[in-house]
């Protein structure tokens, strides 16, 4: 899997370098036009971009799938079960009416569930990650652009959150967070435990960004354009902002579609340890730990939630390194 | 007695995925062909019963070592800090108490004497005065005579504070009015030698003086707290390590989470014991094993495990597996004295009309389905379970097992109570949660649910001020009378402010004044009394609904002989257990 990129971006370099019979004359490309052409003949970025695509559409429309469908994500088939809660039929109950079969138990439908699942991970894992990126960007651009005690300071922060354990601070902070505000007879809302989720992430995703940026910062900044618009008596917003952001977009961009999938693997990884969402909530993290134990007695219900969650983190990963390839051709891998 | 919690299965298997998609799950039976049996209790005075050596089990042999797999530690095996059943079985190995149930596995429970040569004899006939002669020839481990003086002595360090965990039938009989230990508080610290009501004529007699009337004293001297403790031997908090055997097995090594090793107690003589058969020359208990993990190595019945056995239900994701040729037979199973209710704190909850809805509108099918259908449990109508003598089945609401929508509807008059329901924080009880919640909210409450930590679960729906107002609870009897359930469990003058058993806060004097009314029939009578009394709680006031009778349902290796369901714990016996050669 790891070569095809590679040789698709070669092959979009020599095409676009003009060898192709079509492209003899000169055509004026934008940066974002050659990115483009490159991602388009990159067929893995082509795939995971439509895996990307269908998912999102599922998880943006999932009120309407369930209507379609005629089953809600929280509607229970006790009488599909039998004497001990494992579902009737094949393949863990398996049918025309429930595509992928119950839940053992509660008999929960697993389809609709896990478009909602799809919802609440790429709501959450989407939402860290544009919080910890712009975080990242912003510290990181000034720390790497001023330099000095502000640079220090700025890495000290740094420091002390990726030297703090993420898991044993998610498992002590996230419960107290909905005590602080709610007391013990109300019920926590749905976006205050998933906003919960992003502050908890965003509270230690930003550093991996903020380092990122600082660096190209640093290589920048001695750069003749930085020199020139110094010296025409720039200020330093637009110095941060105009003219060495649009510099670094490339790595940024990267980083940002990184970060996705580990925000949905955390995000089920937070939920398998309780602390994550609460149990009304369809949650990828949730079933997975659960089906775990139903490994073999009911292989279904690991198999469609585990597969789904697979094609979403490899695609964005995927998707992500193709992206790197068509921003930076260059950049040795 | 508290049921021990279904604990959370975080076992990953490290099987491989097999391919069960080829064969279709069907609906055998029903969901409901566990039956449920009635306990055929009774305290035997006859000599047959009570005379050692216990009957041979046939085709049983002397010798192997038995080994039982636990998910955790036992918490105490102190005598007076014993009160959690596995404990209770355990404890029985190493330490003999005045009275003991004798079982066969054919549901027949003889409550005999085991240090006592009979259940106790009434003095005057009237349960105040209460005699017990010791059997001859009993031993310790070191050789050394059973006396009742060890006994009484037993029974007073019970009072300690430090020593609290255990039972406290006899000494709040002993002490009545008020905490059972607010008048002595036990040996220790310049405190009596005995408890007030305790006399010791001789080496072998040991008699009980009560206040009032307690026809109840055999089944309550069947308690480990009425184990002999022989003071020199008393190690205070460190005797939970290293009880002093009276039984047939003592000590060798206890490492704590780890194991317990128990091996034969050469004093023990056979002829002294109507109970115990102790087949096994070694008994070894394993703690820290995971759920789902013990119940893989049973399935699987490997050459190690073939002379093993646990006391913990097979989590419902294994039960498919346990129903073929070759482990169907190691199951053992059946229904247990606890009965789990959805307590309704009656503090908060005060309409009677809601309470009634609440009844009607549980799917108590959906409820056992969530942990585990039929293995589980079966559906409850009633506050005792059919364990208890004299229970007779009845059904106030007779609503059908998934709820009745429309007596909903018409006692909540248009009105939608907002509810808050606890649930212990365990992957079990918060899918089972869940179940009752989406029933709840479809019959017409609004529901909100808060997940305590399993830990102090029972400590924070206990406190009488806890905020919530729905969660579920299991109580067992600590012996097959109603007098063990009721009280304790509905009498609302037994609510303090912390650690309450009376989970609903049900506090009405006419309940109460029924409760003395039928501790003060005469014994023969009490059974239908507290019968009564279970269905007019449930007629007038509905404090809780009755979900469940739970079950147990458990595995044994296939080298391990006479493996049956004791009535009087609710788990696999162990007194006449046998290692197959």
């Amino acid at each position: 899997m790891s070569l095809s990129p590679v040789e698709g971006v070669a092959l979009a370099e020599i095409e676009s370098t003009g060898e192709g019979p079509e492209q003899k004359g000169l055509v004026g490309r934008s940066p974002g036009q050659l990115v483009w052409n490159r991602l388009r003949r990159d067929r893995t970025a082509l795939v995971s971009g439509i895996v990307l695509v269908l998912l999102i559409l599922a998880a943006v429309a999932a009120p309407l799938i369930s209507r379609l469908y005629g089953t809600s994500p929280s509607q229970q088939f006790g009488d599909l079960l039998d004497a001990t809660g494992m579902p009737l039929g094949y393949v863990g109950g398996v049918s025309g009416d429930h595509w992928f079969g119950l839940e053992p138990g509660l008999g929960r439908d697993i389809f609709i569930r896990m478009i909602y699942g799809i919802r609440t991970s790429l709501l959450i894992a989407l939402g860290a990650a544009v919080v910890t990126t712009t975080i990242g960007v912003v510290l990181g651009i000034i720390a790497g652009y001023l330099g000095g005690v502000v640079d220090a300071v700025i890495g000290w922060f740094t420091d002390v959150a990726l030297a703090m354990p993420f898991l044993v601070f998610a498992l002590a902070v996230v419960p107290t967070f909905s005590l602080r505000f709610y007391g013990p007879r109300d019920a926590i809302p749905t976006w205050f435990a998933v906003t919960t989720l992003i502050v908890v992430f965003a509270a230690f995703g930003w550093t991996g960004t903020a380092r990122l940026v600082r660096g190209q910062v640093v290589s920048l900044r001695e750069r003749e354009f930085v020199e020139a618009a110094r010296a025409s008596g720039a200020g330093l917003w637009h110095m941060l902002f105009r003219q060495l952001l649009p510099n670094i977009w490339a790595p940024i961009l990267v980083a940002f579609s990184l970060a996705v999938p580990s925000y949905v693997t955390g995000e089920a990884a937070l939920s398998f340890l309780g602390v994550g969402l609460p149990e009304s909530v369809p949650s990828f993290g949730r079933m997975i730990y659960r089906s775990i134990d139903y490994l073999q007695t009911d292989p279904a219900y690991v198999f469609f939630p585990g597969i789904t969650i697979f094609a979403l983190v490899l695609a964005f990963n995927l998707f992500g390194d193709a992206l790197r390839d068509a921003l930076d051709p260059k950049s040795s891998r | 007695m508290r049921a021990r919690t279904r604990t959370l299965t975080t076992g990953v298997l490290a099987a491989a995925l097999v391919a069960a998609g080829c064969s279709p799950t069907t609906d055998s039976g029903g969901g409901g062909d566990e039956k449920t049996k009635t306990q055929t209790g009774s305290v035997s005075y006859e000599a047959a019963d009570n005379q050692g050596p216990a009957k041979a089990v046939d085709g049983a042999a002397r010798g192997g070592t038995l080994t039982v797999m636990q998910n955790s530690d036992f918490e105490h095996l102190d005598p007076a800090r014993n009160y959690v059943n596995v404990q209770q079985v355990t404890g029985g190995l190493i330490y003999r108490a005045l009275n003991g149930y004798k079982e066969d596995g054919t549901g027949k429970l003889l409550l005999v004497g085991d240090l006592a040569t009979n259940p106790g004899k009434d003095v005057n006939k009237d349960c105040k005065v209460w005699e017990f002669t010791l059997r001859e020839g009993v031993k310790y481990e070191d050789g050394s005579p059973v006396t009742s003086k060890d006994v009484a002595y037993g029974i007073a360090r019970s009072f300690a504070s430090n020593l609290n965990e255990g039972p406290h039938y006899i000494q709040q009989w002993l002490y009545p009015g008020g905490a059972y230990n607010a008048k002595y508080q036990g040996p220790y610290d310049g405190g009596k030698a005995v408890p007030d009501g305790v006399e010791t004529p001789d080496d072998r007699t040991i008699r009980f003086t009560f206040p009032e009337a307690h026809c109840d004293l055999p089944y309550a001297a069947a308690l480990p707290t009425s184990a002999p403790v022989p003071a020199a031997k008393d190690t205070r908090a460190n005797y939970d390590l290293r009880p002093f055997s009276s039984g047939p097995y003592k000590v060798k090594s206890y490492q704590r989470d780890v194991a317990l090793e128990l091996e034969r107690n050469p004093n023990w003589d056979p002829a002294t014991d109507p109970i115990r058969n102790a087949y096994p020359d070694a008994i070894r208990v394993t703690f820290g094993l995971e759920q789902a993990q013990i119940a893989e190595r049973l399935v699987a019945d490997a050459a190690a495990d073939q002379a093993a056995l646990s006391w913990t239900d097979v989590p419902p994701a294994v039960l498919p597996r346990t129903t073929t040729a070759g482990v169907v037979e190691r199951v053992v199973k059946g229904p247990t004295q606890y009965t789990w209710v959805l307590d309704i704190n009656t503090q908060r909850v005060t309409d009677l009309n809601v309470r009634k809805a609440l009844n009607y509108a549980v799917d108590k099918d959906a409820a056992l389905k969530a942990i585990g259908g039929q293995a589980a449990g079966s559906p409850a109508t009633t506050l005792m379970s059919p364990t208890t003598s004299g229970w007779k089945k009845y059904d106030v609401f007779n609503a059908p097992v998934t709820g009745d929508k429309t007596k909903v509807t018409e006692l909540l008059g248009g009105k939608r109570p907002k509810l808050v329901l606890a649930h212990s924080n365990t992957e079990l009880r918060t899918q089972q949660a869940e179940a009752i919640r989406k029933n709840l909210t479809d019959m017409g409450f609004d529901i909100v649910m808060k997940p305590i930590e399993s830990s102090s679960y029972y400590d924070e729906v206990g406190r009488k001020d806890n905020p919530y107002d729905l969660y579920l609870s299991g109580w067992g009897s600590d012996w097959p009378t109603g007098s063990t359930i009721i009280p304790p469990v509905y009498d609302g003058r037994e609510i303090v402010a912390e650690g309450n058993n009376n989970l609903s806060y049900l506090n009405e004097p006419s309940v109460s004044a029924e409760v003395d009314r039928i501790r003060n029939l005469p014994a023969a009578e009490q059974d239908a009394g507290w019968m009564a009394l279970d269905e007019k709680i449930m007629r007038e006031y509905a404090p809780v609904v009755p979900c469940y009778y739970d079950a147990t349902y458990e595995l044994h290796g296939s080298k391990v002989g006479n493996a049956f369901l004791s009535d009087a714990f609710g788990i696999i016996s162990l007194n006449g257990i046998y290692v197959k050669k």
